[in-house]
């Protein structure tokens, strides 16, 4: 049956209006696509990743957790983890490496330098603030009032560009030094 | 040897021709000219050409610029690959370890009663399936994968449920409450229920726990498991071992006849469970060894004199590799194999009063997926599959279809989907075509819109299903044809507070021609396409979640949708379907103690359901009962690092009012209401570690 349907198929012949107005249907469709498309575009995950990865530059921790690496820690599942990989592949900050792992605990957080709590975490950030003062560990995190909350950065989107919170306060009681530069760049809480 | 690699390439020949004849039909199915595509193709793979160099290219400038050149940057929306929940195509539960721990769940049965719409009846021979918004799925209309192995067995595409699939080792389920057969295939018409185990990096080290359930008239679970698992720079490995015996019930079973039996000691379930993942570079091996035995004794509607032990055996292996072509393009080939002996009853000796049935069902399978990134925003799947099923009796029977031990079948499918996300909305498109060697066809298309804005979403879905007559469906009825769903779906979301969230849900669902069972009072039984069947209805779900609790309500409810067919219907209210309640709630809530006490309650109501419990002895009718309302509270108390750290130990108790639970029979095929647990008191013992632990 399949056969005579391909037969069928193949000797139907080749229709060439048909083909005209599916090409100009394929045009539009990829013109669409195309004009989605900015010049001065990046998306979401890749700079915040680029954020992430620059915070390193500007914070001072009290203690090397590990000598060899800075740790960035990912409280669940993150677009941004890939980015970050990317973003840090083959680089060095102060010549330490930057290794990006899961912490999905307390326990695991504790080992890191920067712990971000991605948005659709955002419920158990109170809990975790609380647990991790004093470890020496900037909380990075991404949802509107968390700065106010608590975080020591919070990534906020604005006009389609990206922006950080910073809470001082929420900095000391972690123990950590920032730069003047990442300071003027903040927006301060 | 010659002759065996000559098979092999025949076989291999074979499913290339019948790949591309399925594509060729496919297009034809759709009046769309071959040239077109070819035009299509080679049109996108210019584009897709010409943008690669330039986008590497300017992310890699992006790399190397200060915090303030990024401030200046726009950011473009979010890659489709990224969509959140709110934004994904489908009405969609997840439920993740966490939740599963809280429930203190003892097996799947536990977390999917909590799920909106979900709800549970009983088939035959003591076994319990799955009902969808008042549909009764059992029988190849819900999908479950565990770590992407189709766990419906092949004669009759059944998923059983109770003390059956370990829910110890999984990381995650996410449920498409509706329809997935564009992506999924057969079996995903109205749900599809994705177990994802923990990945070797999610475990590095492992685990053992003991659990032990008790209601006052004996054993109702005990159940062991072990977990292993380490990720290596190019290799990781994870295994799980689970052991489980439990009871049934506990209570009396009468049939319609009015002859009852005690299943304390004749409903005895086992199961042995063992799931292997290896991972060596890009690729990627899972195989899992499924037992499932139980002893039944309540048959299709007489009692039997005594029980009788029943087993599913199944097998599953499955290999892969993701191949990345480049930024754009991925490909992965995949290999499964499956063999299943389930419904199995072999002893001869016995045979005169329960049926000799041992048939083994073998299913190899192999697709090619492809997934190309047009932009950021502009995601294409597409791929085609190839099934073989063979089914071979091994009890001494014939098929009545082919008059052998042996009856085969052939699915050949392709399936694209695409993701586009705009700044207006994103939208969805897919559609699969299957084509089966003893049967009609199937085309099965979906669309989807979904808007996420600021705190609120919205989804508009529309979706074509199809489920695929299987092994016995065909050999039982030759004539047999696919049925055919239709869903439209529509939800609207609102974000309270980071902690608050609320969606709202309206579903129609039509089955055109549904495959339905029957076994009528002559001891005839088989399978047959009816006219159609379905359900309207809606879903409420409010969660809440801090850092120091959560809570959740959910609300279901549905109404039968057109004329109801004769199989479901309850006599005295045509605004119900048999087994299942039409409304349904759902309540969950767990306070934080202490850092290491945590405190979990859930309560299931169930509204009123209608079963068959008799027949009238003068004329022969059913006698359809109204069963009272059903509440089912369960409390779990856990305590994290018990005398030391990775110890954790907690107490449940299910069942905690002792309400008589049942699982109805949602078909009129003359079985009793099966009794479900009394109230159990369980205590479970674990240890993790972590082998980075210091």
């Amino acid at each position: 049956m399949i056969n005579k349907k391909i037969e069928n198929i193949l000797s139907h012949g080749f229709r060439r209006s048909k083909l005209l107005f599916k090409a100009a249907v394929c045009f539009a469709v990829l013109f669409l696509c195309g004009s989605f498309q900015g010049n001065n575009e990046i998306s979401e995950p890749t700079i915040k990743a680029l954020f992430i990865y620059n915070f390193t530059k500007y914070v001072e921790w009290p203690v090397e957790k590990d000598p060899a690496h800075i740790i960035i820690g990912f409280y669940g599942p993150s677009a941004i983890i890939d980015e970050l990989k990317k973003v840090c592949a083959n680089k060095k900050v102060k010549d330490r490496e930057v290794e990006i792992r899961q912490a999905n605990d307390v326990n695991e957080a504790e080992k890191c330098d920067i712990f971000f709590i991605p948005q659709d975490e955002s419920a158990d950030f109170s809990y975790l603030n609380e647990q991790l003062q004093g470890k020496g560990v900037l909380i990075v995190t991404e949802e509107d009032g968390l700065g106010q909350k608590g975080a020591a950065i919070n990534i906020i989107e604005k006009d389609d560009k990206i922006r950080f919170e910073l809470n001082e306060a929420s900095i000391k009681h972690a123990g950590l030094k920032i730069s003047s530069q990442l300071l003027a760049l903040a927006i301060k809480l | 040897m010659l002759l065996k690699l000559f098979t092999k390439t025949v076989t291999v020949l074979r499913f290339y021709v019948k790949t591309v004849a399925s594509y060729i039909h496919f297009l034809s199915m759709m009046k769309i000219n071959f040239k077109f595509f070819f035009f299509l193709f080679i049109l996108f793979s210019f584009r897709g050409y010409s943008q690669d160099t330039p986008t590497v290219s300017r992310d890699e400038n992006y790399y190397d610029m200060s915090l303030e050149e990024l401030m200046n940057i726009k950011i473009s929306v979010a890659s489709v690959k990224e969509l959140t929940p709110r934004e994904s195509p489908g009405i969609v539960t997840l439920i993740t370890a966490d939740d599963i721990k809280n429930f203190g769940a003892r097996d799947l049965t536990d977390v999917l009663r909590m799920v909106p719409g979900f709800d549970f009846g009983t088939d035959v021979e003591g076994i319990v399936g799955i009902g969808v918004r008042g549909n009764w799925a059992h029988e190849g209309k819900i999908l479950l994968l565990i770590d992407g192995q189709q766990m419906n067995e092949n004669l009759y595409s059944t998923i059983q449920l109770g003390n059956h699939y370990p829910v110890e080792n999984i990381q995650r389920i996410e449920i498409i409450r509706g329809p997935g057969s564009a992506v999924y295939g057969d079996c995903a018409e109205y749900a599809v229920i994705n177990i994802i185990t923990k990945k070797a990096k999610d475990i590095q080290g492992g685990g053992i726990s003991a659990f032990y359930g008790q209601t006052n008239k004996g054993l109702a679970h005990r159940k062991t498991n072990i977990f292993l698992g380490e990720e290596q720079k190019d290799f990781s490995y994870t295994f799980s071992g689970y052991l489980s015996e439990s009871n049934r019930s506990t209570e009396i079973y009468t049939d319609v006849y009015g002859n009852s039996y005690d299943m304390s000691d004749q409903s005895q379930i086992k199961t042995a469970n063992i799931n292997l993942g290896l991972n060596i570079k890009d690729y990627q091996f899972r195989g899992i060894i499924d037992n499932y035995t139980l002893n039944t004794r309540d048959a299709y509607q007489q009692i039997l004199s005594k029980a009788y032990t029943m087993s599913f055996d199944s097998y599953f292996f499955e290999l892969k590799k993701d191949y990345r072509i480049n930024s754009k393009l991925s490909l992965t080939p995949k290999f499964n194999y499956k063999s299943q002996t389930p419904w199995a009853f072999d002893n001869a000796s016995e045979q005169d009063e329960f049926e000799r049935y041992k048939v083994n069902s073998q299913q190899y399978s192999g697709s090619l997926t492809a997934s190309y990134d047009f932009n950021p925003r502009l995601n294409l799947i597409t791929g085609t599959e190839y099934i073989h099923n063979i089914a071979i009796q091994k009890a001494g029977s014939v098929f009545y279809t082919t008059s052998t031990d042996r009856l085969g079948y052939e699915n050949a499918s392709v399936f694209a989907q695409t993701l586009f996300k705009t700044r207006v909305a994103t939208f969805a498109a897919g559609a699969r075509y299957n084509y089966n060697s003893r049967y009609d066809a199937s085309f099965v298309p979906r669309f989807g819109i979904t808007k996420a804005l600021n705190k609120f979403h919205f989804k508009l879905l529309f979706s074509k299903a199809f489920r695929a007559p299987n092994t016995e469906n065909i050999d039982l009825n030759p004539l047999i044809k696919p049925e055919n769903t239709r869903v439209f779906e529509a939800e609207t979301g609102y974000e309270i507070s980071p902690s608050m969230f609320i969606t709202v849900n309206a579903f129609d669902i039509v089955t055109k021609d549904p495959i339905i069972y029957y076994y009528d009072a002559l001891y005839n039984d088989g399978y047959t396409n009816l006219e159609r069947t379905g359900t309207r209805g809606s879903e409420v779900e409010y969660k809440y979640k801090s850092s120091g609790g959560y809570a959740g309500v959910n609300y279901s409810f549905y109404v039968p949708s057109g004329t109801v067919l004769r199989n479901y219907a309850v006599p005295v209210n045509p605004d119900a379907l048999l087994g299942f309640a039409t409304h349904k709630i759902n309540l969950t809530s767990g306070i934080k103690i202490s850092n290491h006490i945590k405190l979990n309650a859930s309560v299931s109501f169930s509204g009123p359901r209608y079963g068959i419990v008799g027949l009238d002895e003068i004329t022969g009718d059913t006698i359809v009962n109204k069963f009272k309302p059903v509440v089912i509270a369960n409390l779990n108390i856990s305590y994290d690092d018990l005398f030391f750290k990775g110890m954790s130990a907690s107490f449940g108790v299910y069942n905690l009012f002792d309400s008589e639970e049942f699982y109805i029979q949602p078909y009129n095929s003359l079985h009793a209401p099966l009794p479900g647990y009394a109230r159990e008191f369980a205590l479970k013992i674990s240890y993790n570690l972590h082998f980075n632990q210091p």
